[in-house]
């Protein structure tokens, strides 16, 4: 009887197996039959009414239909699968005789575009790209460009300091006494570089910059020499004639020492926010070479004399791009740095 | 660094440029301003006021005050103040009528703090009677410390005022009259006991000192470039720094000991209470003002409070001295306390400009604490100073510098 039973199930429950059209229905299927309350799960239950004659006979029917069951179960769903992988197959497909798809190119960072522009610039007037150390020694970064110890100037900048006494160059300058003593007059130089400042980083202040220096010294120079190489070098970066101004600025270094403005290129002088309304942007300190650093130098003030300033390449290539915070400089965000 | 333009035109009575204009040619042609700012603008419109009666409103704090104002004529204003009393003189505002509890009030009786005087909001200007009112509106010009690094000079009105002459091809008035210091013995004795880190030590000696608030065009001054007014004695001791910038400070004589002023070195874990009501403990790197048992003062830093003025001090030691830049630097920044004596010290200042302060202190307590009067000399230590030597010139080096022909003339007229 119960046997009986057993081989209808079996019957049923394949042909439901064959007809299931999605895994879905299947899976109904499997749980409704082979799961742990489903109804080959419930005959086991009958099995205590029997003698133990009948218990081996039914016990082996039952075997025998789960296994059918169970197969009948992997073939359709193997059929499920294989039909999924066809379709796939079907529609995508890989040309493997194509040519690989490449690197992307990346680009140089703004700050890189513009010291590569003002190094051709100055290589072209005759000037020398000298590098200097990013770990300074206090004597290069501040007594030789005359700001002693216990000088308030030290204020000015505020430093990292190493625990060993050296610190990280607060400006390019300790390159230009690097130049004067290796090289001596008369002397051309631009001195790009990164420069450190112990300062809380916020949209227009960041503790990691880059700076230009340059120097030239010669038997004449003069202030009206100053200007001209600066006006150059302006409607160079600038790619039109601009007008300039000077204005008095203290730098232990430089004496005279200057605030260059230059007339606001956003409004032309008439007065805009970018230049608070002013017509002027300060642009660079530059000056005469102080005597005490051309003298610590070993070079005689009597006889030679110069000029120096100082460009923030950092602002410089912000100003140009139009860019309002100086933090994207440093972040190696592709999405910024990928539109240069 | 702020400064008065109403200071800045008493010192260069040539001065006719408007403040903004002002600003912009001492960006130019001395030192980066900041901005400028407009004082006290209330005091355009101000007038003294003598107020005739007062009736106090039932249930509350405010009176009805029938004053008679020298410009307005008679008004009748509204007043909560306690020191709104018949018989006093103060400073009436017309700013429009407004009905309070019922009653119209026409303008305003003003405390010193509304009117930008000061910070004094506990009753209503309280105008010495008889005296004409002489407060204006003022502006006061910011200029970047930073760069002012490099001129130590510049740390006063008068130094900014000399550049304000050049600018305009007009006068200097120096508001020191040298003449006035006394000759004679001194009173007190000073000893120096390193000269490298104190040039000079000048000090003199006022008795019959009353201690009471400045007089207001005094705290004014004060006020608006950013000092606080004490009391008279104090506020004349930082109405020459912010003038002359030359630091100076007065003791109470009557609560120093001995008779003789030293400057030492402190000794290792020596403490003071400096005026700041702060406890700083030395060593042998500080140089420190002493009186036979004490420290009295971080030299050119910050006075102590034992010796400080109070309002029962008659005699008063008045000290300008001149100290060593880079010590002032190194104490300030160890024990942490920048001063406004102490940013001007560091820049290294004239010895010179200790006796022309001491000149000015007795012209100024004279006015602001009647019946004071010297006592003895002029207190002045010093070590060989060093003479204002005379500075070549070449007119072709100059051309030469500046790529420029630079005539004789022009130089003349520039310096």
């Amino acid at each position: 009887m119960l046997e009986e039973k057993i081989k209808e199930l079996q019957t049923s429950a394949v042909a439901r197996i064959h007809a299931a059209e999605a895994p879905e229905t299947l899976e109904t299927v499997r749980v409704d039959v082979l799961g742990r309350k489903g109804l080959l799960a419930g005959f086991s239950k009958e099995f205590g009414k029997l003698t133990p004659e009948g218990r081996a006979a039914a016990g082996k029917a039952l075997n025998a239909a789960k296994e059918a069951i169970e197969a009948a179960f992997e073939a359709k769903n193997k059929a499920f699968a294989d039909a999924v992988m066809a379709k796939r197959l079907e529609s995508e497909w890989l040309d493997l005789t194509l040519p690989a798809a490449g690197v992307r190119p990346g680009s140089l960072h703004p700050v890189t575009q513009i010291q590569a522009e003002i190094e051709d610039l100055f290589t072209s007037l005759g000037f020398a790209v000298l590098d200097g150390p990013e770990v300074e020694d206090e004597y290069h970064n501040f007594d030789a460009l005359n700001i002693p110890v216990e000088h308030p100037a030290r204020d000015m900048q505020d430093t990292f300091w190493l625990a060993d006494g050296h610190l990280l160059r607060t400006h390019t300058s300790p390159v230009q006494v690097r130049g004067m003593e290796k090289l001596g007059p008369p002397l051309r130089m631009i001195a790009p570089g990164r420069v450190f400042r112990n300062e809380e980083v916020d949209a227009s202040h960041e503790h990691t910059f880059y700076q230009l220096e340059g120097m030239m010294i010669d038997r004449e120079v003069s202030v009206a020499n100053l200007t001209y190489f600066m006006k150059t070098l302006l409607s160079s970066i600038f790619k039109r004639d601009v007008t300039v101004r000077l204005r008095p600025g203290f730098f232990p270094f430089v004496e005279p020492g200057f605030e260059l403005d230059i007339r606001c290129l956003i409004c032309g002088g008439s007065g805009c926010a970018v230049c608070k309304h002013s017509g002027w942007v300060e642009l660079l300190p530059c000056g005469l070479v102080h005597p005490n650093v051309l003298r610590m130098s070993g070079i005689d003030p009597d006889e030679w004399g110069g000029f120096a300033f100082g460009l923030g390449l950092t602002r410089l290539a912000m100003m140009r791009y139009g860019i309002d915070d100086i933090r994207l400089m440093n972040s190696g965000d592709l999405r910024f740095l990928n539109q240069f | 660094m702020k400064f008065s333009y109403n200071w800045l035109r008493e010192l260069a009575p040539g001065l006719d440029l408007d403040p903004m204009s002002l600003m912009r040619q001492i960006t130019m042609k001395t030192a980066e301003c900041e901005g400028v700012e407009e004082v006290a603008p209330m005091l355009a419109s101000a007038s003294l006021a003598s107020i005739d009666s007062v009736e106090l409103i039932e249930g509350s704090h405010n009176r009805i005050a029938i004053v008679d104002t020298q410009r307005y004529g008679p008004k009748t204003v509204i007043c909560g103040a306690p020191n709104c009393l018949p018989g006093h003189t103060t400073v009436y505002v017309p700013i429009g009528k407004k009905v309070i509890q019922g009653v119209e009030s026409d303008g305003m009786l003003a405390s010193a703090s509304e009117l930008g005087i000061n910070k004094d909001h506990a009753g209503i200007v309280a105008w010495p009677a008889g005296q004409t009112f002489d407060l204006t509106p003022d502006h006061i010009i910011e200029v970047d410390n930073k760069s002012l690094t490099h001129r130590p000079d510049l740390w006063g009105h008068l130094g900014i005022a000399r550049e304000v002459a050049a600018i305009t091809h007009g006068a200097l008035r120096d508001p020191v009259n040298i003449s006035r210091l006394p000759g004679g013995p001194a009173t007190v004795e000073v000893e120096i006991r390193d000269f490298t880190l104190c040039p000079r030590f000048t000090a003199l000696v006022f008795e019959n000192a009353t201690v009471g608030p400045s007089p207001l065009w005094l705290q004014y001054r004060l006020h608006a470039v950013g000092l606080n007014p004490i009391n008279n004695i104090v506020d004349v001791s930082n109405y020459i720094m912010a003038e002359l910038a030359q630091p100076t400070h007065a003791y109470d004589a009557d609560r120093l000991h001995g008779k003789r002023i030293i400057v030492r070195a402190a000794r290792d874990g020596e403490t003071i209470v400096a005026l700041n009501k702060e406890t700083y403990v030395l060593n042998s790197s500080d140089l420190v003002i002493a009186d036979a048992e004490e420290a009295i003062g971080i030299a050119g830093v910050i006075g102590g409070l034992a010796s400080s003025i109070d309002a029962t001090t008659t005699r008063i030691v008045f000290e300008a001295a001149n100290f060593q830049a880079a010590g002032v630097r190194k104490t300030s920044s160890r024990l942490k306390i920048r001063t406004d004596a102490s940013m001007r010290f560091e820049k290294a200042q004239d010895p010179h400009n200790t006796v022309r302060a001491q000149a000015r202190a007795i012209e100024l307590l004279e006015q602001v604490s009647p019946g004071i009067r010297l006592m003895g000399g002029l207190t002045d230590e010093k070590t060989e100073l060093r003479r204002p030597a005379p500075i070549d010139v070449p007119i072709d080096w100059l051309s030469w510098k500046l790529g420029k022909l630079v005539t004789t003339r022009e130089v003349r007229e520039l310096l």
